[in-house]
């Protein structure tokens, strides 16, 4: 039997979308930028300036990747209507890479966030299973002790089966 | 697993080394008529922002590598 999903709160409420009147919002309007380059021209004096600089600088020597900074960056524009997502989409790899050459550029050594991370103390399904298979072919007679030590005989239990109950109109009241 | 769309966005792009290397400029002569090195016909380049975008990319990467001298 499939076990069911646990509920999740961290979903909008049904209708939550509709409290609002259509237009209000600012991405229900039409965007401000409403191509990549318009983006970008938005952007690129942004990452630049003196006030954001410094606050990039910080982030990136805390270790906070590239694409997660530039993920938040294009979702805050979209969400003041400044562009739509796709435009954002496209203009993300722009920023990623404008964000580290402005590393570079600072000789920070930062984190692209694209890496793959390795868990090195997660030994996979498959070598556990050659690593037994291995082990079965040198030493077979150890794997059946193994196997006879962690499964003891259980005693079998007697099960009482509750017999059923009538319970009819007619059935006789205990 | 969540993936975050701009690693999706970024690694998709698909941009080699080969694309950051410096093309050698072909030289003015032998671009005559008669020439070996005429190109029949000058190739369309697609104008999608895609490409665009990969173009862009390909140029800020050609100026960092050269900021850390290929490293």
């Amino acid at each position: 039997m499939v076990d069911k999903p646990s509920p999740s709160f961290n979903y909008p409420i049904p209708g939550q979308g509709m409290t609002a009147e259509v237009g209000s919002r600012p991405w229900q309007n039409p965007p401000k930028y409403t191509t990549v380059e318009e983006a970008l021209e938005f952007y690129i004096p942004r990452l630049t300036s003196e006030d954001v600089y410094d606050a990039l600088l910080d982030s990136m020597e805390l270790g906070i990747p590239l694409t997660t900074m530039a993920d938040s960056m294009q979702s805050t524009a979209v969400m003041q209507g400044l562009h739509t997502i796709d435009v954002g989409i496209l203009a993300m790899p722009v920023i990623i890479e404008m964000l580290a050459f402005i590393g570079d550029e600072a000789g920070i050594e930062y984190t692209l966030g694209t890496e793959k991370v390795i868990d090195e103390d997660k030994i996979s399904e498959s070598k556990i299973a050659l690593a037994m298979k291995k082990m079965r072919e040198k030493l077979p007679e150890a794997i059946d002790n193994i196997k006879a030590d962690e499964e003891p005989d259980m005693p079998m239990e007697d099960m009482i089966e509750d017999e059923p109950q009538p319970s009819g109109l007619m059935a006789r009241r205990v | 697993m969540n993936i975050n769309p701009a690693v999706t966005a970024y690694t998709n792009l698909n941009i080699t080394d080969v694309d950051l290397e410096e093309k050698p400029k072909k030289s003015s002569m032998g671009t005559g008529l008669l020439s070996r090195n005429r190109e029949t016909e000058p190739k369309e380049k697609s104008n999608e922002p895609i490409d665009r975008v990969r173009d862009y990319v390909t140029s800020i990467r050609k100026k960092r590598k050269q900021l850390t001298n290929g490293r």
